[in-house]
């Protein structure tokens, strides 16, 4: 016969047998989901404290770049009298004075003194004053630079006795058209015009 | 750490006695207390409770604290029967709740007073055994007051039980003698079939044990094969278990617990039955 399992005073809890094999296993099952809930619970702590962690590097590390990176550059902004006057200007400087002042050279002769000249690069022409004996010459002069390379084309503007030289000189003033080649751009001349 | 390792406290009780054995590895079994009824006295649970009441002033001086005490009951203070499960039964409460509805049929009393106790199992007949709970308290406050450790509360039966399970005939009896109180198990197929508590007037001779034997084959008859093989398994401390190989035509067996030393001489006869049973209740 078996010995009787009868005594008056309680195990603990521990120390009781378990009656059943289902108690057993729900059991486990008590104490696996306990563990895998400790564990997930566990691991979502870790993967919350890395989060966190990460977040404030990258929050110091934009701190770091942006101390280090310099402010940038404020944008140039134009206004539109500034731009045409600064294309104005690289017109100007784009003028191709040595072609032009050749064909100057080209039709230079005793008879005619030029004075001044000034290029209009908007009108693509060059204005320019010259004095003359008479009317003769100071035709054929304008005949001869519409004539001659670079001008396409020129045009007397405007012409009057020049009574303060006792000489009494035809001055007259002209502008000669610049042809497209030439125009007012020199062939190796780099295009810096601004435009709006 | 502790001055005196290794003791262990054994409090036999009786209806009319109680005794404190202490009982080391090293040192010599030594009554620490005992106490006794007066003849004029009635015996009854309160008489008990106020005996183990009074070994709330126990001096233990060489006594650790949280020594482990040991209780065995005489049957006769507690209360064995047998409970045969209801079918399909599932379990626990429902185990307790036959165990209370058996006690409450069999002795007319509310089990609420009672502590119970069994040998649970669904499916054969079980032994289950009750102590009044004042009683309980008495000891659970007795080892309280000491910083002893209260481990184990039986009756002698199933002390006894335990001892000799192995040599338990599956058909026939088991037969527990203390002082005048005997216990009969009968086994039938190796299921328990009845539990009796019988309180002898006087110490029985042989005859009448023949007697009482042959009445509980009469509470039980078996036909002619199963007859043949019953046997008596006797075991207890009563001087009066027989010691024959046949008792009423059944083989017998005697398993008795070593007799008590001779230093407890000096303790009353009832002391002396109480001392029996404290040392049921140690290691062989």
């Amino acid at each position: 016969m078996k010995p009787l399992s009868i005594n008056f005073v309680e195990d603990p809890l521990w120390r009781r047998p378990v009656a059943t094999r289902w108690r057993q296993i729900l059991i486990g099952l008590g104490l696996a989901t306990a563990l895998a809930a400790a564990a997930v619970y566990w691991q979502w702590q870790v993967l919350d404290r890395e989060l966190a962690e990460t977040t404030q590097a990258v929050a110091l590390a934009r701190g770091e770049i942006a101390a280090r990176t310099p402010p940038p550059p404020a944008p140039l902004l134009l206004s539109e009298p500034q731009i045409v006057a600064i294309n104005s200007a690289i017109d100007q400087l784009n003028t191709p004075w040595p072609t032009v002042l050749d064909g100057f050279e080209r039709v230079a002769s005793s008879h005619i003194a030029l004075l001044q000249i000034e290029p209009d690069h908007r009108r693509r022409l060059v204005k320019g004053v010259a004095e003359a004996k008479d009317h003769q010459q100071m035709l054929g002069y304008i005949a001869q630079l519409a004539a001659t390379a670079p001008f396409a084309g020129a045009m007397l503007t405007r012409h009057e006795v020049n009574e303060k030289d006792p000489n009494r000189p035809l001055r007259f003033i002209f502008e000669a058209r610049l042809d497209g080649s030439s125009a007012l751009t020199a062939p190796d001349a780099e295009p810096s015009v601004l435009m709006k | 750490m502790s001055r005196f390792p290794g003791r262990d406290l054994l409090l036999g009780c009786t209806n009319e006695s109680a005794v404190l054995l202490a009982r080391g590895t090293s040192t010599p079994l030594e009554v620490l207390a005992s106490a006794d009824l007066d003849p004029s006295t009635h015996a009854s649970i309160e008489a008990l409770c106020g005996l183990v009441a009074e070994l709330k002033s126990t001096k233990t001086v060489s006594i650790a604290s949280r020594s482990a005490l040991s209780v065995i009951m005489d049957d006769s203070a507690a209360r064995s029967f047998i409970v045969t499960p209801p079918g399909g039964a599932q379990g626990l409460a429902e185990l307790r709740a036959t165990v209370a509805a058996r006690f409450a049929a069999l002795y007319g009393e509310s089990p609420e007073e009672w502590l119970l106790a069994a040998d649970w199992h669904a499916a054969a007949p079980f032994i289950a055994c009750a102590l009044p709970r004042r009683l309980y308290r008495e000891f659970e406050d007795a080892a309280r007051a000491n910083g002893w450790r209260l481990v184990c509360v039986r009756p002698a039966l199933v002390q006894v039980w335990n001892r000799v399970c192995r040599s338990i005939p599956a058909d026939g009896w088991l037969i527990v003698g203390f002082g005048k109180t005997l216990t009969l198990v009968h086994t039938l197929g190796a299921q328990l079939a009845s539990l009796r508590t019988v309180r002898l007037p006087e110490a029985p001779g042989v005859a009448e044990l023949v007697e009482l034997i042959e009445q509980e084959r009469l509470r039980s008859p078996m036909p002619g094969a199963q007859r043949d093989r019953q046997s008596l398994l006797w075991s207890g401390s009563a001087d009066w278990l027989p010691e024959t190989p046949t008792m009423a035509g059944l083989a017998s067996r005697t398993l008795p617990l070593p007799p008590l030393a001779m230093t407890f001489v000096h303790l009353s006869e009832p002391c002396q039955l109480a001392c029996q049973l404290a040392l049921a209740g140690s290691p062989r």
